[in-house]
This record gives C-alpha cells, sequence and structure tokens, in this order.
C-alpha cells in the first residue's frame, strides 16, 4: 500500500471529509424524523 | 418454481462462478491472495465493504422486519458513519503503516504475541461459528418456502463458493461481489417497482406510504422513552443505534478480519479511507430503501389477503398440533379481519384522493383497529407455534412468501438468486478472512521453519477449503440442534466484538500501557464480566438489549487494563525499591 499518497480528493483536507460524513448523518436523522411525524 | 426460474437461477449462479474463476489471476504469495497485491481502488473497496456485511439474511429479514416492527431498524445503522470516521483517523494509518496482514498482527508489535494470539483465536471462533449460520440460515429459508432438501440447499449455499474463493482469494472475492451487489440490487429495484405496480390503480406510492406510515410502519426515529423512562431493553431506537450501534460498527470495522481485510487491499491510504467513508454515507440511505419496500409489501397485503403466518411449514405442523381446533378459529376470524380490512383500506385511499379530511381521520383510526385485532390473532398464533416446538418467528419468510406468491416467473427465479449471492458475498470474505487469520496469526507464527511463498500460498488455499468445509458442516450441525443455537450464536457476535474492540482501543489511544499483560489480564475479565451481564439479563435479573454488551465489553477492557497496569506498575516499583 503506499502511504505517501494521502491526499484528501474533493475536499482540502481529511478532517473536511469527516465533518461532511457527520454532517450527511445528521441531516439523515433529521429527515428521518420529518418523514416519520409527516406520515404518522 | 417454474423452468423459467430454474434457467435464471442457473445461469446467475454459473454466471457468478465463471467469473469469479476469470478473475482469479494473482500473485503466488499472501499479498496476492488475501490483499489483491494491495491494488484496489475505492468503489470497488466499497462495494466488498458493503457485499461483506450485507448477508442474505439481510435482504430477507430487513423488509420482513419493516413489515413487523415497522421501519425503526434502521437506527441500528446510525453509529456507523461515526465509526468510519474513527476507523479512517485511527486504524487505517496504523494498519497501513506496519503493512500487517490481519488486524491482530499489529496488537503483537504494540503488545505482545499472547494478546495477538487471544484475539485472533476469538475471532476465528465467533467468525467461524457465525459463517456456518450464515449458511445455514437462509438454506432454511428457502428449504421452508420451496420445499428443497436442507443438506443439498447448505452444500449450494456454503459450497459452490469456495470454489472461486480458494481459487482467487481476494481479488475474487472483491470483483464477485461488485457483480453480485449490481444484480442484488437490480432484482430488489424491480420487486419494490411491481409491489407498487401491483396495487390498486387509484393507489400510488405516496398513498401507499401514507397507509403503512397511519399503521406505524413508518417509525424510522424512535426516542425509546416509554412513560418517561428510558427503555433499556428497546433494541432499536436513537440512542442505542448511535451508541450501541457506534461500538458495533466500530468493532467490525476496525478490529473484525472479514472486514478489515478488505480495506487492506486498497492501494493507498486515500483509497481505504475513502471506501470506508463512502460506506459511512451510503449504508444508512441503502438500508433504509430496503426496509422500505418491506413496508410497501405491507400495503400491498392491506389489499390483499396476506397468509396469518408466512411460514407454511410451522403452519403444517401446526395443523396436526394439539392446537389445531383453536388454529381453524384464528384462521375464520383472520379472514373476516381481512376482509373488513380491504374495505377500509379502499375507502381510507379514497379520503386520501378527495382530501376528506374527516374520512381520513375515520379511516385511520377504523384501520388501527382492525390491524391490532389481526395483530392480535398473529400473535396467538405464533404463541401457539412456540408451545408445540415450533419457530414462532416468521420475519425472515415475509419478503420472500411475498416473491413466490405474487412475481412473475422469472423474477421469483432472480431473487432466489439474490439470496444465493447474497450468501456467497459475505461467506467469500468470511472464508478469505479465516484463512488469513489461521495462515498468518497461527501457522506462519509459530512454524519454526521458514517456507517459500509458494507454499504459503498453496496452504492459504487448504486453509480457505477447510473453513468452507467447516462452516458447511456447522450449517448440518445445526439442522439438528434447533433454533436455540441460532440464536446463541446471533448475540454470539456482541459477546466477543466489545472486548476486542477495548483491546485495540487501549492499544491505539493509552500508550503508557506498554506491555502486554495488564491488557491480557484486563482483556479476559472483561470477558468474564460481558458473560456475566449477558446470563443475569437472560436469567431475568434485568433487561439489557444486545447491542449495549458491546460497550460494557470495550469500557471493561480499558477499566481493567489501567488498574492491572497501576498494579503491576506499583508492584514492580517496590520490588526496585533499595
Amino acid at each position: 500500500m503506499n502511504t505517501d499518497n494521502d491526499k484528501a480528493p474533493l475536499f482540502k483536507s481529511w478532517n473536511q471529509w469527516y465533518f461532511f460524513v457527520i454532517a450527511v448523518l445528521v441531516v439523515l436523522i433529521n429527515l428521518f424524523n420529518f418523514f416519520t411525524k409527516y406520515f404518522s | 418454481m417454474t423452468y423459467l426460474d430454474w434457467i435464471v437461477l442457473i445461469l446467475t449462479l454459473t454466471g457468478i462462478i465463471a467469473y469469479g474463476l476469470y478473475k482469479s489471476r494473482t500473485t503466488h504469495n499472501l499479498a496476492g491472495y488475501f490483499l489483491a497485491n494491495r491494488s484496489m481502488g475505492w468503489g470497488l473497496i466499497l462495494l466488498s465493504i458493503i457485499g461483506t456485511q450485507a448477508s442474505s439474511i439481510t435482504f430477507l429479514s430487513a423488509p420482513g422486519q419493516a413489515y413487523t416492527d415497522g421501519m425503526r431498524f434502521v437506527q441500528y445503522y446510525f453509529g456507523l458513519p461515526l465509526a468510519a470516521v474513527v476507523v479512517s483517523i485511527a486504524f487505517v494509518p496504523i494498519f497501513s503503516k506496519l503493512k500487517v496482514y490481519t488486524a491482530y498482527q499489529y496488537l503483537e508489535t504494540r503488545f505482545d504475541v499472547k494478546t495477538r494470539t487471544l484475539t485472533s483465536f476469538l475471532f476465528l471462533l465467533q467468525r467461524g461459528l457465525s459463517t456456518g449460520i450464515s449458511v445455514f440460515a437462509p438454506s432454511l429459508i428457502l428449504s421452508s418456502l420451496l420445499g428443497w432438501n436442507i443438506y443439498w440447499t447448505n452444500l449450494f449455499m456454503g459450497g459452490l463458493l469456495i470454489i472461486y474463493t480458494m481459487s482467487g482469494g481476494a481479488k475474487a472475492v472483491a470483483y464477485t461481489q461488485q457483480l453480485q451487489l449490481i444484480i442484488i440490487f437490480i432484482g430488489i429495484f424491480l420487486a419494490a417497482y411491481l409491489v407498487v405496480h401491483m396495487l390498486p390503480a387509484n393507489v400510488g406510492f405516496f398513498d401507499a406510504l401514507h397507509v403503512s406510515g397511519k399503521l406505524g410502519k413508518l417509525n424510522v426515529i424512535t426516542t425509546g422513552i416509554k412513560n418517561g423512562k428510558f427503555n433499556w431493553s428497546d433494541q432499536y431506537n436513537l440512542l442505542s443505534g448511535i451508541i450501541g450501534g457506534f461500538f458495533l460498527a466500530l468493532s467490525y470495522f476496525g478490529t473484525d478480519q472479514s472486514q478489515v481485510g478488505r480495506y487492506l487491499t486498497g492501494s493507498s491510504i486515500k483509497e481505504s479511507r475513502m471506501g470506508l467513508l463512502m460506506n459511512g454515507i451510503v449504508k444508512v440511505p441503502m438500508q433504509f430503501l430496503i426496509l422500505l419496500v418491506g413496508t410497501l409489501v405491507f400495503t400491498f397485503y392491506q389489499f390483499n389477503k396476506a397468509p396469518i403466518f408466512f411460514n407454511d411449514t410451522q403452519v403444517s405442523k401446526l395443523e396436526n398440533s394439539v392446537y389445531k381446533d383453536s388454529f381453524a378459529i384464528a384462521q375464520a376470524q383472520y379472514l373476516v379481519i381481512t376482509k373488513e380490512k380491504t374495505e377500509a383500506v379502499a375507502k381510507f385511499s379514497q379520503a386520501l384522493n378527495d382530501k376528506h379530511t374527516d374520512g381520513i381521520d375515520g379511516g385511520t383510526i377504523e384501520l388501527r383497529r382492525l390491524q391490532q385485532s389481526s395483530d392480535s390473532l398473529r400473535g396467538k398464533v405464533k404463541q401457539w407455534i412456540n408451545a408445540s416446538g415450533g419457530d414462532g418467528n416468521d420475519t425472515n419468510y415475509i419478503f420472500l412468501r411475498f416473491v413466490v406468491d405474487y412475481l412473475p416467473a422469472g423474477l421469483v427465479g432472480l431473487l432466489i438468486a439474490i439470496i444465493f449471492l447474497a450468501s456467497w458475498g459475505s461467506i467469500a470474505a468470511a472464508l478469505n478472512s479465516l484463512s488469513s487469520c489461521t495462515m498468518v496469526d497461527f501457522h506462519r507464527r509459530f512454524t519454526k521453519h521458514s517456507i517459500t511463498p509458494e507454499r504459503e500460498y498453496q496452504w492459504s488455499k487448504w486453509y480457505t477449503l477447510a473453513w468452507g468445509l467447516f462452516c458447511i458442516v456447522v450449517a448440518m450441525f445445526t439442522y439438528n440442534i434447533g433454533n436455540s443455537l441460532i440464536e446463541a450464536v446471533n448475540v454470539l457476535g456482541s459477546l466477543f466484538y466489545g472486548v476486542i474492540l477495548g483491546v485495540f482501543l487501549v492499544a491505539f489511544f493509552l500508550k503508557n500501557i506498554r506491555s502486554g499483560l495488564p491488557v491480557f489480564l484486563g482483556a479476559l475479565l472483561a470477558e468474564c464480566l460481558v458473560l456475566t451481564v449477558f446470563i443475569f439479563a437472560k436469567l431475568g435479573y434485568y433487561k439489557l438489549g444486545f447491542l449495549w454488551l458491546n460497550p460494557i465489553g470495550a469500557f471493561g477492557v480499558i477499566l481493567f487494563s489501567l488498574v492491572f497496569n497501576l498494579i503491576l506498575k506499583t508492584q514492580k516499583s517496590q520490588t526496585n525499591l533499595p
């Protein structure tokens, strides 16, 4: 495995990727909450 | 099954085996066989991670779970994206830097050989048994629904994939998983489309959602709070999903070789990280969509007669038991309720189309009343089946029963092929990981004389075959023992995962613990604690969902390791005193 080629794609750093993954989860939970309430 | 179904089934399965063999060419050494020469891009890693985690039970059980309990099961996966982030930060760089073949190899570098051997052994024990069950569980469902011989089904379910897994190792596993997932998603999408298509003409997709929503099946987010108190025995809610699910996913992706082996195939840290993080993004919506198929099947059965119990084998047994008269009465009552429900749901759909508020409210109350009566009758039937020594849980049968009864010829064969493919994807990865641990953590570690890379490669192929045969034997043996063992093996993961994770967390984050003895003793004591907590919960002293065993095991190892480290340091300093 090449350990040198570790630059994050699309974002400037890996931290931004981690933040993005967690943000997607938060958005999904909120959408699911809305979905639950809307159809109940 | 029609001839067309058989043709589709046989062509799909032989096609996958041929593709696996075609992709089998790799270098004859351990890096080629277990890590595909560390050459994979993130897309292939992502599909391999998904294919390893999603077994046939995922595709059978999840829609059934949504049918009976609603969509709240999706919360089980909320901890996964958080775990993907932690594994990307802490685990991937270290595994990559040390160029390990197995996760447990790292523990010898960090602590000592006994800690490595203990964790690798715990992994082999639980993964070997659970893979045997992964062969047996879908075989049992197919043999019950289609009247196939269980032993032959076990043999085909667990045996055919050995051909390409043994031949091509990690590379063949990854490439076949890619093709398998494409076929699986096409099949599931077609099934979902046909469910909506088979609803009455005036009922669309959103109307179907309204029906299942009003009947409590779209309960994606639940708090687990009942009468103002948090219910610790509730398996799936927001808190248990985020915390318990996080620890389970962290142990699974960080320390289970069947997953670690997937992302170690990455050509760089970047590819491994991207595979894991993309899985963190797509897994939750993917599970949501699979569960949604289950709610659509539920709505379909509001307009059509649903079986009172979805496993015909158990129904036949009940009809010959002491409960046969009670069952006949229940069936007659169920038929009346079904008729009333069909009329009520048609009125409700009309009110939805007319946007008639009173009709919607009144229809909701009536539908919920009928659903309660229907659930109560199903509950009684399940009790009678359990009381007469059968399996009263038909969750895994619901989706496939619908497929066999209602989907057109050809598609039935495709969906049955999908059950095989989903099983093969996860079993193949498990065999590859079991073989790699046996070869790297035991054979190579404890053999005194060195052997050539070619011989190591040959040995690894034989270990893959041996583990494949072991899993088939477990599957055959499980059938004779019955359902109690299946339940035991289902919680087996949570009994060991937390402790294995705890060892890795100490290794990564508690740098002041340098020797292996405190961790080794801490892991043994934490395992005793987890087993004690589990046994007392089973004996009924308290109620506890099995997901909570993961954080208990992990924190147990951390706490006990710190205590043992302190004791051993104190003893050492006292011994060194003049």
